[in-house]
């Protein structure tokens, strides 16, 4: 997607997204002037970015942001048909996502400069995760909500970035052992913080992460088996001392349908909603699944299934595939470890995400409880996803920096 | 730095495995849709265990 080549993809984009926004700022009592100013406010802000970024990097490729755009939008969509209060909040973390998603490529376009912030980004992270099992109320099983007022987040989501960024900027110089040790303590007391948190799907995502930074660290897969047979030990030793928690969790695991009123209430209603709206969905709005607890939160896809059909269900996550395999292209032109590690590290996380939510409230894996990347709802999540972009994107500049589209510009 | 280029396409393997998962997930959804699209839960179909909307007959 070089050149203007952007421009019909933005147009196709705006149009679908006119489209769907209209199914919810039409309703029978009137249009609502509240949502319709919200999507055209974001639709506008898509615009805004496009064209800037054009000005700024004449033919270089959008499809990354645009990817992120058409997910987002469909997340907006989704949580104005089934609560319109909710809508203004998710479109202000929204909008401080993408602000943070512009300050990080800044930020991280300066090696020297992400190298300086990698020790006060860790003092924080840890100060954060600490902060939130002191503080944190028990929610849904977990200690990993701050609230403030009205104002609630978790600092686990932010704490990602923190997480890759600190996991790069420590491998960049594959000689120094210290780095490497200083990061392996680091991700320690940062796993090991999110299990007495309660918070296991993050800790499953801390885990993975820190699995693919020590392979493209070490680039020896034994290692990995290695370390991965020593987590299922430490994950044993767990659920001998907490067993009640840890297999509570799990013992729904592909017994969904034998306690369809129990441990498996929200998958087995995912799934009968899911096929009742076929190949092409019910209507936005139109679902039922939008009454069942977290329905835009854990249990998104299912609303995206029923009320979009399950062609768009399947569209939508293959869209974290496509993520991936942008990575890998940007990965392999960004000539810097920095960037590299970075990029590969938060595609890894953004696919393992997705597969994590989806496979478990569909129970082809057990159900962790995390967010569908960019789509469900939550404040925290949105401006994560968006951080975390700025790492592919930032290797993705990088490589365009280098591409023979660049030098044909500079000519 | 090209060794590490050349690592990043372990993320190959994670798509191949998320592809694979994704093919699954079709498949599960469309064999089992008759049976779990009819069940007692589904409040497309059914309000207090009655049957309330089972499609249009127009050949009668």
């Amino acid at each position: 997607m070089t050149g203007a080549k952007w421009l019909p993809t933005l147009l196709l984009m705006t149009a679908f997204q006119v489209f769907s926004a209209a199914q919810v700022v039409i309703t029978d009592t009137g249009i609502s002037t509240k949502s319709a100013t919200i999507f055209g406010i974001y639709i506008a802000i898509e615009w805004v970015y496009a064209i800037t970024a054009s000005i700024i990097h004449k033919k270089a490729s959008h499809a990354l942001e645009f990817i992120a755009f058409f997910l987002t939008g469909i997340g907006l969509v989704i949580v104005a048909s089934v609560n319109e209060d909710f809508l203004v909040k998710q479109f202000i973390a929204v909008v401080l996502g993408i602000s943070c998603f512009i300050f990080l490529l800044w930020l991280i376009s300066n090696v020297d400069r992400a190298m300086f912030m990698r020790t006060p980004m860790a003092v924080a992270a840890i100060v954060l995760l600490i902060l939130t099992l002191v503080v944190a109320k028990n929610i849904n099983g977990a200690f990993n909500w701050i609230s403030i007022g009205s104002f609630s987040f978790q600092p686990s989501e932010l704490v990602k970035v923190a997480f890759i960024f600190v996991g790069a900027a420590a491998l960049e110089k594959l000689q120094s052992t210290r780095s490497l040790t200083q990061y392996i303590v680091f991700a320690v007391v940062c796993i090991a913080l999110l299990f007495l948190m309660r918070d296991l799907g993050t800790a499953l995502i801390f885990f993975f992460t820190f699995l693919i930074l020590a392979f493209m660290r070490s680039g020896d897969i034994r290692t990995i088996i290695l370390v991965c047979v020593a987590a299922a030990m430490g994950a044993g030793l767990i659920v001998l001392i907490k067993s009640d928690y840890v297999i509570q969790r799990f013992s729904n695991y592909r017994h969904i349908w034998e306690s369809m009123d129990g441990g498996g209430y929200q998958q087995t209603r995912v799934l009968i909603y899911s096929v009742s709206g076929g190949l092409l969905g019910v209507g936005i709005g139109n679902g039922k699944l939008k009454n069942i607890f977290a329905a835009t939160e854990d249990l998104v896809f299912g609303v995206l299934c029923e009320e979009w059909g399950i062609i768009m269900g399947i569209i939508v996550i293959l869209c974290f595939a496509l993520i991936a395999a942008h990575c890998i292209r940007c990965a392999g032109g960004s000539h810097s470890a920095f960037y590299t590690i970075s990029a590969v590290a938060a595609g890894g996380i953004l696919l393992f995400q997705a597969s994590l939510n989806v496979f478990g409230v569909t129970d082809l894996l057990p159900m962790t409880g995390v967010t569908l990347p960019f789509i469900s709802r939550g404040g925290s999540s949105a401006i994560s996803c968006w951080a975390l972009l700025a790492f592919i994107k930032a290797a993705d500049n990088r490589t365009w920096l280098g591409s023979r589209y660049h030098t044909e510009v500079e000519e | 730095m090209n060794k590490i280029s050349k690592r990043s396409k372990i993320l190959y393997t994670l798509v191949i495995a998320f592809i694979v998962g994704v093919c699954i997930l079709t498949v599960s959804l469309l064999t089992n849709s008759q049976k779990w699209a009819l069940n007692k839960a589904n409040q497309h179909i059914y309000s207090k265990g009655q049957l309330i909307a089972a499609g249009t007959i127009y050949d009668r």
